[in-house]
């Protein structure tokens, strides 16, 4: 085993346990790449989503991926991209977005994007503020929340 | 320690050729449409993964 394989999987296992501090549920980050290569990506095993649930209820997933090649050095891992996605369960389109590319020219380099134009923003939050009402306003009243 | 998933190159371009065909698109057609229309879930996860399968083939350069 290389070093920089052993380091992608420290590093998912670093996102294991940081996910299972925080989410509840049954998922297992692995380390994929191809032979014979020394790029990563680190994200749940066979590409599930992890699910999100309000009170029980599964209202969204989480899709993560985080894309691992060598440095300039050829020493070292760098994340090179990743992203991050909050899906809708009512269409499986994201409803947020974290998208980072190093490379990236056009657009910034880490920049959010969030899809709030349609219902199912409302619905997630709306089933949020019914469960958390004290920690998630309602997407009726929440003026800051409808002008996203 | 996190495991670690060891895929073929002959898989990874039999699934991109797979995710094309289940869409009904060329390479072309699909990135005309990512950068175009509002994809739809399943197109969502379909450009998640040919992201996923160049960077693994190392044949993301001009993305």
């Amino acid at each position: 085993m290389t070093s920089l394989e052993e380091r992608s999987r420290a590093f998912a296992e670093e996102v294991q346990n940081t996910l299972n501090a925080v989410l509840v549920g049954d998922f297992e980050i692995v380390s994929r790449r191809v032979e014979g290569s020394e790029r990563y990506i680190v994200q749940p095993r066979d590409r599930r989503h992890i699910p999100l649930s309000v009170g029980g209820t599964h209202l969204a997933d989480l899709v993560l991926a985080i894309f691992l090649d060598m440095d300039r050095a050829g020493k070292y891992l760098k994340a090179v991209r990743s992203d991050f996605k909050l899906n809708s369960t009512l269409d499986r389109t994201p409803l947020l977005r974290l998208e980072y590319k190093a490379d990236m020219h056009t657009d910034p380099i880490a920049h959010w994007q969030f899809h709030a134009e349609r219902g199912a923003f409302s619905h997630l939050l709306g089933r949020a503020h019914a469960h958390r009402p004290d920690q998630v306003k309602s997407p009726t009243t929440c003026h800051r929340c409808t002008s996203l | 320690m996190a495991p670690i998933i060891t895929e073929t190159r002959e898989g990874l371009r039999a699934r991109r050729q797979a995710i094309y065909a289940h869409l009904g698109v060329s390479p072309d057609e699909f990135r005309r449409l990512a950068e175009t229309s509002t994809l739809t879930g399943e197109e969502w996860d379909a450009r998640d993964e040919l992201a996923e399968i160049s960077f693994l083939l190392g044949d993301d350069t001009s993305e």
